[in-house]
């Protein structure tokens, strides 16, 4: 099966229409499908994962309320990845006002990520883990098959679409969608005990 | 089926799914957050891959925002007014009714001040086509005393379009549209 690209645009486009005509249950699609990518995003600026999850909440819900203006003129995700940029400017110089361990003026928001008083935040132990996670997930790519570990790579690091792929392996497009969903259950399996 | 549906996330994060299979998936998510967090950590392995940061998701973060969006109103879209409609209709219609107070304007004032010749104009005949001319009912009907149905929708039209006659005429130049009002009385 041969996916024309530009139909998760269009699956958008859809959804963001019926939550124009009064469907609220078409924009917990969009929540679901979006939640991992505006989190690791609003995480870039806020530098807090727990803090970053209710930044991004709020973005969605800004998202919801400022639908209705939504003309389609660039892709939903566009427009919301610079909906969560702005709410997460505006919690860092919020932040920076509330506190009471530095003063900072803060005239321009844009400058706000660039602060050094603001980043790690994180804990030491929350530091241990994302470490302990991330060399969980390298060692796992190493140890795979042949076959998948190149799959994977040139998916994750290259970009390539599952076509080029099966071009570069030359084998059949299936067999690439196979071996990189296989690739991705076995660094999975390592993954999900560090998490519980 | 899991197992199955696993594949589809895969295919899903690669952009490999129709809208169609798309569509059904999320709806599936929605209905077990399990499979939402299998997404997440789907999508933290390859963003550790590319940025050496793991950024995890809590369980219930689309749960919680869906419950909040539920406090919110209904929307309802703004309908869009049609920009052809609203500039070039309602420009036409300026213009169409500013020719027809010029021509009012311009037979008034090449019929002179009279208010008999105001009346004149009123009953200056049209000139008969020979059509006209092959179906007498309609030279009858022109002769008769009932109102020409066409006069009368013309009248209407010229009174309704010329209040500012009314105001401003003068006592010896009567506005048009009064002047035939006065002579279907």
């Amino acid at each position: 099966m041969k996916v024309k690209s530009g139909a998760g645009e269009q699956l958008d486009k859809d959804l963001v229409s019926r939550v124009q005509q009064g469907d609220k249950s078409a924009y917990d699609l969009l929540v679901i499908k979006y939640q991992y990518k505006i989190i690791q995003l609003v995480n870039r600026y806020v530098k807090d994962p727990s803090e970053a999850q209710d930044v991004a909440q709020e973005a969605f819900i800004k998202a919801y309320r400022a639908l209705g203006n939504f003309r389609g003129e660039s892709a939903f995700y566009t427009w919301l990845y610079r909906i969560a940029i702005n709410t997460a400017k505006n919690y860092l110089v919020a932040r920076s006002r509330r506190s009471s361990d530095f003063e900072i003026d803060i005239d321009d928001a844009e400058q706000v990520h660039n602060l050094p008083e603001l980043r790690g935040l994180d804990t030491p132990e929350q530091h241990l883990l994302n470490d302990e996670i991330i060399e969980a997930i390298k060692t796992a790519i190493e140890k795979l098959p042949e076959e998948m570990r190149i799959a994977i790579t040139l998916r994750e690091f290259e970009g390539m679409s599952y076509e080029e792929i099966a071009e570069t392996m030359d084998c059949p497009v299936g067999t690439v969608r196979s071996r990189i969903f296989r690739a991705r259950e076995a660094i999975d399996n390592k993954l999900t005990p560090l998490l519980e | 089926m899991t197992e199955e549906l696993n594949q589809k996330i895969s295919q899903l994060l690669d952009d490999d799914l129709s809208g169609e299979d798309a569509l059904a998936l999320l709806t599936k998510l929605q209905e077990r957050p399990e499979l939402q967090l299998k997404m997440s950590r789907y999508e933290a392995m390859s963003h550790v891959l590319k940025s050496d940061a793991f950024v995890p998701v809590q369980p219930g973060f689309a749960q919680r925002i869906s419950a909040e969006i539920k406090k919110e109103p209904v929307f309802i879209a703004a309908r869009r007014r049609p920009k052809a409609f609203s500039y070039w209709g309602l420009s036409a219609l300026a213009a169409s009714v500013m020719v027809v107070a010029v021509l009012v304007s311009q037979e008034q004032h090449h019929s002179g001040p009279s208010a008999n010749s105001a009346v004149l104009l009123a009953k200056t005949e049209v000139p008969v086509t020979l059509e006209q001319q092959a179906a007498p009912q309609s030279v009858a009907y022109a002769q008769s005393s009932e109102p020409d149905p066409v006069a009368s929708r013309l009248t209407e039209y010229l009174q309704a379009h010329n209040s500012s006659r009314y105001i401003d005429g003068t006592v010896s130049l009567h506005p048009y549209a009064q002047v035939v009002s006065y002579s279907q009385e």
